[in-house]
């Protein structure tokens, strides 16, 4: 590291120097939240200034983790010990685990914990994450415990989530998986696969509505089915019970569906996606619309002092807040805010930008959006360009589907460039075209190659 | 230009005055690449009808040898050519001033200009750049020339550009850097190899012999390579990875190896240290991220991953045969290039290869001796015997062997780039020996404006190479047929290279020369050694052992005389091990605990990104029929008709993109400079990645183009990928 950056930096963060707007006397580096997002911003920020102060709050009672892969962890795709995080390391870094911020006290630039402790901060990262969405479906809590969910009632979030699960989805006989989208498609292939006969409800039209065709969807159902788990599309759930569909006290017994059909079942995961975990932020008059709402510099757009990234942030102009589970492949965006920030700050620090650091930071662009599923047997892709692609001129997509044999292959293209793509089945395609959809290159004449041919010939073609 | 096998016998008639009667047959070794090709020089003279001797020489493949059985590349069969005077130095040249032309001059006026030019300027104004194709016996007395008679930091070598990063990593894993910790056969038995960044087909071509074989004998070969090259379609597996990404690659591979369960954990347990934090570091790496980056589809890591474990006895019920991980320049010439071996050893290591029967990781040295040449102290941080100049005993070991006292020996000096970028500035003088960086060097605009710049430049060398012809003073040096000496090859097996004809009459030996500047210098250089005038390397070469003794490269136990008896010595040979060490790392690691060190490594892209100005990655490598920056090569009149000219490798989309066909100039811009040359487009490419190799100067000249970031830890030059901009040329007639 520059020398001179390091000097910089500790002056800069023992309040020696009062050049920088947002230093105050006792104020580091305060992140809020201990995941992917937060634990990359630390490292990376600790790469670039090893004497930066820095104190990290992670509610969870355990070491950091990595969500993305619970999933294939329950699917039994992946040893359990690679959900371990780097340690980030640093002699000024405080980590704080099993911590929960409970407010935070802007005029005063400090953070207050639930046990009270007071934590001074010049620049603030909240990496909050998100929650599961619970749907408003009777029965889901159980009423003789309260404020609990019924036992037999899952989500898939976090750590303590997976253990229960893996816990009791083994010695269960039939489960329901509450919505389509893209946890609840690799979840019920995971449970399929421990031992429970699976049904899949979506109340949407088509499994992954929101980012598939129907016809898509159709082979992606025909795929599930294929593998024995029951696709229920158009489909309501109106209540979870307990035994012989009763709402009062109890363990899952099944579920009720608005068509009145009863599914019997003795476990229920709830995948309705996940929602901003962007409390903290509205409490403290933070501008949220689905996430902290943050300009191009992931700046809160009320408090510049206050960051935020990974799943808790709604970057200004997006759509507000998707449901952004944390995915394999939705997992780039918060890396990449991830790395923006570290860089941001580190120069901040470093003052490099004091007189106005926003005015000539680069702005932060956002990824394009890359979806991968994986299960066995069961391979989705799922890609959009960043910005606007519905905008873009003279679009032209081709498709390829083969029902019987599961796939489903579609590539669109527009102004030189590719605009989005999904693939079923069959997913060689998805590492060239994620590689032209992050930046643009030359593609072929006819989109046609883009899903059959890769970018080099078959073996023994000639050159 | 030769089937699978190569040449086996090539003729050259050269016009020699040679003080030869009859004919006579000598075994020796290759001129170029590291695997040391066993060949016989034939050398009959044909007689005096003239007043000139023409002597025929017959270059071929040694069927005793066990690297090449035989075969010789293109290359070797021809290497007989550049004895020829017409192409090569004759005469020592000098100018008298910058802007003189050179004219021949004796060795007296030589040597009495270089000694006076080195030796008026202050020791840190003066420095020394070395070639990896020098001989032990040369390297190890350049080092010795720089330290004990300049007295100068300043000393690097072209090495730097080739093995560093390698080297680094196996040092901080292994506690050793010697090329193959097994010999070059061993990998015919082996179930699974992954070869990364070595298009060894082109490069080492009677090398394929032993992979062939191994897949004959049912293995399985990946390889590695952002291009499809000769050596790619030769293999079962293809990995087409994005240029600069490798360290991701590894990691990723290494994620899958775990997720799945395949690790060696008895292994790791009890051979290694540090493991846990490696699998923290490789945990956000799963195989679809990994994808993203790379392009390497995420079905075929896990394919990768699952083939290697099995061949490394890591699937229940199968006992596998075995595994080797190799990697090259293509994976190693990187900012990033310690890292990306180190995540190639933590592999290696997670699959319990090192040390293990028909297993292991290994680097493929490039150059002649770009093994023995690293260990012997033309390296800037580097005492001979691999130790290191900034420890105190090995400090003391080698001033005692030097007869001077340790505090005479200057410490650590610049990088090869670094020492470079410092020429026409801090250093004023320099002497190269064996290397022509003007070509070779990242950023060569840079370079050779910086060696204009200088007050004072000598170039050893064999031809007039684009360096030499900058020089003030070029000496003309033999060539590896007119003289003995050892070369120690990617096996780390030493190699005698015996004098088979005479050199032309005004040509001396490098040792010769070194020893002719230090005489003037009045330090004699191998006064303790020398017997009567001249310089024998057999000499030279003893005072190397004792200078190496005790070591890592102990050569202490290896004499002239036992190889040419033929013995196979493979260092560490020394007082304990004289009968050498073919394999490494069997019982331990020679790291203070005995255990291999994994080393957490992260992936954080290349020191160059494309963006929106320069959207598209260089990578630059070589061609069959020439040879590093073609100093050689490039007079060989039979390699130049396989090889003219220089060409920028194009995808056909990319090609159509901009209006370009085959055989158009295209421009290759960076930040750095323009390269321009005719387009081959090919499918064997990326479409967002074009290729050239580097073996050209003038206007094709690649390393105009590269970025000169480096490798933090190595030193090592980002040669494999930079951003550019292609355009097709604006030639006179598109004007009109």
């Amino acid at each position: 590291m520059n020398p001179e950056r390091a000097t910089a930096a500790s002056a800069a963060i023992d309040g020696r120097t009062d050049s920088r707007p947002n230093s105050t006397t006792d104020g580091g580096i305060c992140v809020v939240g201990a995941g992917l997002a937060a634990n990359l911003l630390v490292r990376l920020l600790l790469e670039a200034e090893p004497e930066a102060r820095i104190s990290l709050f992670g509610a969870e009672p355990v070491p950091a983790y990595n969500r993305v892969l619970l999933p294939d962890v329950l699917a039994g795709r992946s040893a359990r010990e690679l959900v371990h995080l780097p340690h980030p390391a640093g002699p000024r870094l405080a980590v704080h685990t099993g911590v929960r911020v409970a407010r935070i006290d802007r005029e005063h630039r400090t953070l207050i914990t639930s046990a009270g402790d007071a934590v001074g901060y010049s620049t603030l990262v909240l990496a909050t994450g998100a929650n599961p969405v619970l749907p408003p479906l009777p029965g889901l809590r159980d009423p003789g415990r309260p404020g609990r969910l019924r036992a037999g009632v899952h989500t898939l979030r976090s750590l303590a989530d997976l253990d229960r699960l893996q816990a009791e989805a083994p010695a269960a006989r039939r489960a329901v998986v509450v919505g389509g989208g893209l946890l609840g498609v690799q979840c019920s292939r995971a449970l399929a696969a421990l031992g429970p006969g699976v049904e899949l409800i979506h109340q949407g039209p088509h499994l992954l509505d929101h980012r598939i065709d129907p016809a898509a969807g159709a082979i992606l159902a025909r795929t599930l089915r294929g593998h024995g788990i029951e696709v229920h599309t158009e489909c309501r759930a109106r209540a979870v019970t307990a035994a012989g569909d009763d709402l009062g006290p109890g363990p899952a017994g099944g579920v009720r569906l608005a068509d009145g059909m009863y599914l019997d079942c003795d476990l229920v995961l709830v995948a309705c996606g996940a929602a901003p975990a962007a409390g903290l932020a509205e409490a403290a008059g933070l501008a949220v619309r689905g996430g902290v709402v943050v300009d191009e510099y992931l700046r809160s757009v009320t408090d510049p002092a206050i960051h935020a990234i990974g799943d808790c942030c709604a970057p200004a102009g997006s759509a507000p807040a998707p449901h952004l589970g944390a995915w394999p492949g939705l997992a780039a965006p918060a890396l990449a805010q991830a790395a923006y920030l570290a860089e941001y700050i580190a120069d901040h620090l470093a003052d490099h930008l004091a007189e106005n650091p926003a005015g000539r930071a680069p702005r932060y662009q956002s990824p394009a959006n890359v979806v991968r599923l994986g299960a066995a047997g069961i391979d989705v892709a799922v890609l959009s360009a960043a910005g606007n692609p519905a905008g873009a001129p003279a679009q032209r997509t081709v498709r390829l589907a083969d029902p019987i044999a599961g796939t489903y292959r579609s590539v669109t293209v527009g102004g030189g460039r590719v605009l989005g793509s999904v693939l079923i089945g069959d997913v060689s395609a998805a590492a060239n075209l994620s590689r032209l959809i992050d930046r643009p290159g030359p593609l072929p004449a006819d989109p046609l190659d883009l899903l059959t041919t890769g970018p080099h010939p078959a073996e023994g073609a000639a050159a | 230009m030769e089937g699978r096998d190569g040449v086996r016998v090539s003729i050259a008639e050269l016009p020699v005055a040679a003080a030869l009667d009859g004919a006579r047959t000598t075994p020796t070794h290759c001129p170029y690449c590291a695997l040391q090709c066993g060949m016989n020089i034939d050398a009959a003279a044909q007689n005096a009808v003239t007043t000139v001797t023409t002597v025929t020489i017959t270059v071929s493949g040694r069927d005793d040898f066990p690297v090449n059985e035989g075969a010789l590349c293109g290359k070797g069969a021809a290497a007989a050519d550049v004895l020829d005077p017409a192409v090569r130095l004759t005469a020592p040249l000098m100018r008298d001033t910058k802007d003189a032309p050179l004219r021949e001059v004796g060795w007296d006026e030589a040597f009495g200009r270089v000694a006076r030019e080195l030796g008026s300027r202050p020791r840190e104004a003066v420095g020394i750049f070395g070639g990896g194709g020098l001989t032990n016996e040369k390297a190890y007395l350049l080092g010795k020339f720089a330290r004990a008679v300049l007295r100068t930091p300043n000393i690097d070598y072209n090495g730097r550009f080739c093995m560093s990063s390698a080297a680094y990593a196996q040092q901080r894993a292994f506690g050793l850097d010697r090329g193959l910790p097994f010999p070059v056969r061993d990998l015919r038995e082996t179930g699974a190899i992954l070869l990364v960044g070595a298009n060894v087909a082109e490069t080492m071509p009677p090398i394929m012999r032993h992979f062939a074989a191994q897949r004959e004998a049912g293995g399985w070969l990946a390889v590695v390579d952002p291009r499809r090259t000769r050596t790619a379609e030769q293999a079962d597996a293809h990995l087409q990875p994005v240029p600069g990404t490798d360290l991701a690659l590894a990691n990723g591979l290494l994620h899958i190896v775990i997720a799945e369960g395949l690790t060696d954990t008895d292994y790791i347990e009890a051979r290694t240290t540090g493991f846990d934090e490696v699998r923290r570091t490789v945990a956000t790496w799963w195989p679809e991220r990994v994808e993203r980056v790379t392009g390497v589809p995420a079905a075929q890591l896990r394919d990768t991953a699952r083939r290697l474990a099995r061949a490394a006895g890591r699937v229940p019920q199968e006992s596998g045969r075995g595994a080797m991980i190799f990697t090259a320049r293509g994976s190693e010439q990187h900012s990033d290039g310690a890292a990306t071996v180190s995540a190639w050893i933590n592999l290696a290591l997670a699959l319990g290869l090192p040390g293990r029967a028909r297993s292991g990781y290994g680097p493929l040295t490039g150059q002649g001796n770009g093994q023995g040449g690293r260990e012997h102290g033309q390296k800037a941080d580097q005492l001979p015997g691999y130790r290191r100049i900034d420890d105190p005993a090995a400090r003391a070991h080698v001033a005692a062997v030097w007869g001077i006292e340790p505090e005479e020996l200057p410490g650590p000096g610049p990088s090869a780039t670094e020492l470079l970028a410092l020429c026409g500035s801090q250093i004023d003088a320099l002497f190269v020996m064996g290397s022509n960086p003007v070509v070779s060097a990242p950023d060569a605009g840079r370079v050779e404006t910086g060696l204009r710049g200088l007050g004072f430049l000598a170039v050893a060398d064999v031809v007039l190479s684009e360096t030499a012809a900058l020089a003030d003073v070029v000496l003309p040096s033999a060539q590896w047929a007119e003289e003995t000496g050892t070369m120690t090859n990617l096996e780390g097996r030493i190699l005698l290279r015996e004098k088979a004809v005479e050199p032309p009459s005004a040509v001396r030996t490098d040792l010769e020369i070194l020893d002719g500047i230090a005489t003037r210098l009045g330090r004699p250089l191998v006064g303790s050694v020398s017997k009567g005038p001249g310089i024998d390397a057999e000499q030279v070469f003893a005072e190397l052992g004792r200078a190496s003794a005790g070591g890592p490269a102990d050569y202490a136990a290896i004499t002239h005389r036992r190889l040419r008896a033929g013995e196979e010595l493979y260092w560490p040979c020394g007082e304990e091990t004289s009968s050498g060490t073919p394999r490494l790392f069997a019982e331990r690691f020679p790291t203070p605990d005995g255990r291999a060190r994994f080393q957490p490594v992260q992936y954080r892209g290349a020191a160059e990104e494309p963006d929106d100005e320069y959207p598209f990655r260089l990578t630059t490598g070589r061609v069959l029929a020439q040879y590093q920056s073609g100093a050689q090569t490039r007079r060989v009149n039979r390699l130049n008709r396989a090889a003219p000219r220089p060409f920028v490798e194009l995808h056909p989309d990319l090609a159509a993109a901009l209006a370009v066909a085959e055989g158009d100039a295209v421009t290759v811009t960076s930040r750095r400079g323009v390269a321009t040359a005719p387009a081959r487009v090919s499918r064997a490419i990326r479409p967002d990645t074009v290729f050239m190799p580097f073996h050209w100067p003038g206007e094709g000249r690649a390393n105009a183009v590269t970025n000169p970031a480096l490798d933090p830890n190595s030193k090592m030059p980002a040669f494999k990928v930079c951003a550019v901009r292609v355009e097709r040329a604006v030639t006179p007639e598109a004007d009109r």
